[in-house]
């Protein structure tokens, strides 16, 4: 059994855009070994290929070449997102739907059903701190912290052994980043593996143990952010990412 | 076993979504007041009025359920893409085939609702005439059914890579020449038949009614399905006819639905 929970080598991704569907590359050979137990934090400026990296991961894009490993099996494969969780950066839901219904819907594509769905239907409601009375509105009522914390909640329904999130803090008030920043560490205890992206640096440097940053779809340092610092000279993650950003565009 | 729930859970959430759209309640009260409307058709029509109200209300059965194809359709996959919820779907362990088939499964259960509330409207309708409730009006709304079958997974199919106005428009070109492709098929062989010596349809026409053969092959052949004269003039068909119809429909969709999946699995979702 391999000791990574996510492993990537020499990852290649293009997209095809426009009428014309033009070729677009965003990631250029990426490599990435994220351990089992890790809070890995992922960091880069828009566009430097962290949501496409990730979309790899949870199989909505298809790789053109290279190796991408989630538990052990490869993306493409159903399986492999058995002990996944997700939250996508925006998250969309079916609005027709109240948070409790699409939480059991959820829970049910999860594998969870009866007592079991119950039982952690309100062990993950408590941990992303969502109220009890606005559950069962329907969805398109809630503002943007309260989709976030369903987001987070349908993601570790299943207590998945690997969860992806993708920009987990953007849109929250500061109560709202504390409640997913105490939720990740929660779950790390519990022995969940994290693999995040964001643009909160301060809480990237915070909750992290490793951290790796993509600069223009190529990987530019991996380390502990105390690595990465010491290697550049810099005190902080933001004035590496400065820095970097200025090196690609001057 | 695990396609299988996955398929059941995603029907079940698709006809929910579907149920509580306000579209398809828009559409069944539409056809229910032009059903009941047969009735005033036929009081001004020259033929007899159960003829009437048997024959327009089975083609309303056919016309508001394509547009419930088209409207659930086309707009719940559609809407899966862009709104992005697909992302939150297909990160559980869900394969891409589960889901087309269970929004295929969902629409298709909201469809035989359809179907079934505006028989009983036409049943009921016909009670109030006095009319025959006979076996070829049941066998005609039987047949609606499966049409519609075909074109829901045309409309699937369509909404997996066009846009909703181009996999609409699509539908309904599927949907009328499917109903049109036998009488397209003469025309051809009748304007080839009397085209005059040295015209282009003269010199290729056997070619030309090659290629409409092949197309009205292709194109399925929704004409079998309506059997909305046969019930006006109480005909009833045979069961071998039913039967071979409803296999028939089912490959086609299935063969349909399988193009749909193929095309599904390579897409990527940006």
């Amino acid at each position: 059994m391999s000791e990574n929970a996510i492993e990537i080598r020499d990852l290649h991704k293009t997209y095809r855009c426009g009428f014309w569907l033009a070729k677009k590359k965003s990631l250029f050979g990426i490599s990435l070994e994220v351990k089992k137990g890790e809070i890995f934090g992922f960091i880069g400026p828009n566009g430097a290929g962290k949501s496409t990296t990730i979309k790899v991961l949870t199989g909505l894009l298809r790789k053109d070449s290279g190796d991408v490993f989630i538990l052990g099996k490869s993306p493409s494969e159903t399986k492999s997102r058995i002990n996944l969780g997700y939250l996508p950066e925006q998250p969309y839901f079916y609005d027709s739907l109240s948070g409790y219904e699409l939480l059991k819907f959820y829970g049910g594509l999860s594998g969870l059903s009866g007592k079991l769905l119950e039982e952690r239907l309100r062990w993950a409601l408590t941990l992303v701190n969502a109220n009890a009375d606005w559950i069962y509105r329907r969805l398109r009522t809630y503002s943007k912290g309260m989709q976030q914390r369903i987001g987070l909640a349908q993601a570790i329904l299943h207590k998945p052994e690997l969860l992806i999130l993708d920009e987990p803090m953007s849109g929250l008030d500061p109560l709202g980043r504390r409640d997913v920043r105490e939720a990740i560490l929660e779950l790390n205890r519990g022995g969940s593996t994290i693999f995040y992206s964001s643009h909160v640096l301060s809480d990237v440097e915070a909750i992290s143990h490793r951290v790796a940053m993509i600069i223009d779809g190529k990987i530019s340092h991996t380390g502990t952010v105390e690595e990465i610092t010491k290697d550049t000279g810099r005190n902080s993650l933001e004035e590496v990412l400065a820095k970097e950003v200025s090196r690609v565009v001057p | 076993m695990l396609f299988l729930r996955e398929t059941y859970l995603i029907a079940l959430n698709s006809f929910r979504e579907a149920v509580r759209d306000k579209i398809p309640y828009v559409v069944l009260l539409s056809a229910i007041a032009l059903a009941a409307f047969s009735v005033l058709l036929g009081e001004w029509s020259v033929f007899d009025r159960e003829f009437v109200v048997k024959s327009v209300t089975v083609s309303v059965i056919s016309i508001s359920g394509l547009f419930i194809a088209l409207f659930a359709g086309i707009g719940q996959v559609q809407k899966e893409i862009q709104k992005k919820t697909i992302h939150t779907l297909l990160a559980k362990p869900v394969s891409r085939e589960a889901f087309l088939l269970g929004k295929y499964i969902g629409l298709l259960a909201l469809i035989a609702l359809q179907v079934v509330l505006l028989s009983l409207t036409l049943f009921s309708v016909l009670w109030a005439i006095d009319g025959s409730i006979s076996a070829p009006v049941i066998q005609a709304c039987y047949l609606v059914f499966w049409e519609l079958a075909i074109v829901l997974a045309f409309a699937i199919l369509f909404s997996t890579y066009s846009s909703a106005l181009i996999s609409s428009i699509f539908s309904v070109g599927i949907y009328l020449i499917g109903h049109l492709g036998n009488q397209i098929l003469k025309e051809v062989y009748f304007a080839y038949r009397i085209s005059e010596d040295g015209s282009f349809l003269h010199s290729h026409g056997e070619l030309v009614y090659d290629i409409a053969k092949g197309i009205h092959y292709i194109i399925p052949n929704l004409f079998r399905f309506n059997a909305s004269m046969q019930a006006a003039h109480s005909i009833t068909l045979e069961a071998s006819y039913i039967v071979w119809n409803s296999f028939y429909a089912l490959g086609y969709s299935s063969v349909v639905l399988c193009m749909a999946a193929l095309l599904f699995r390579k897409k990527d979702f940006v």
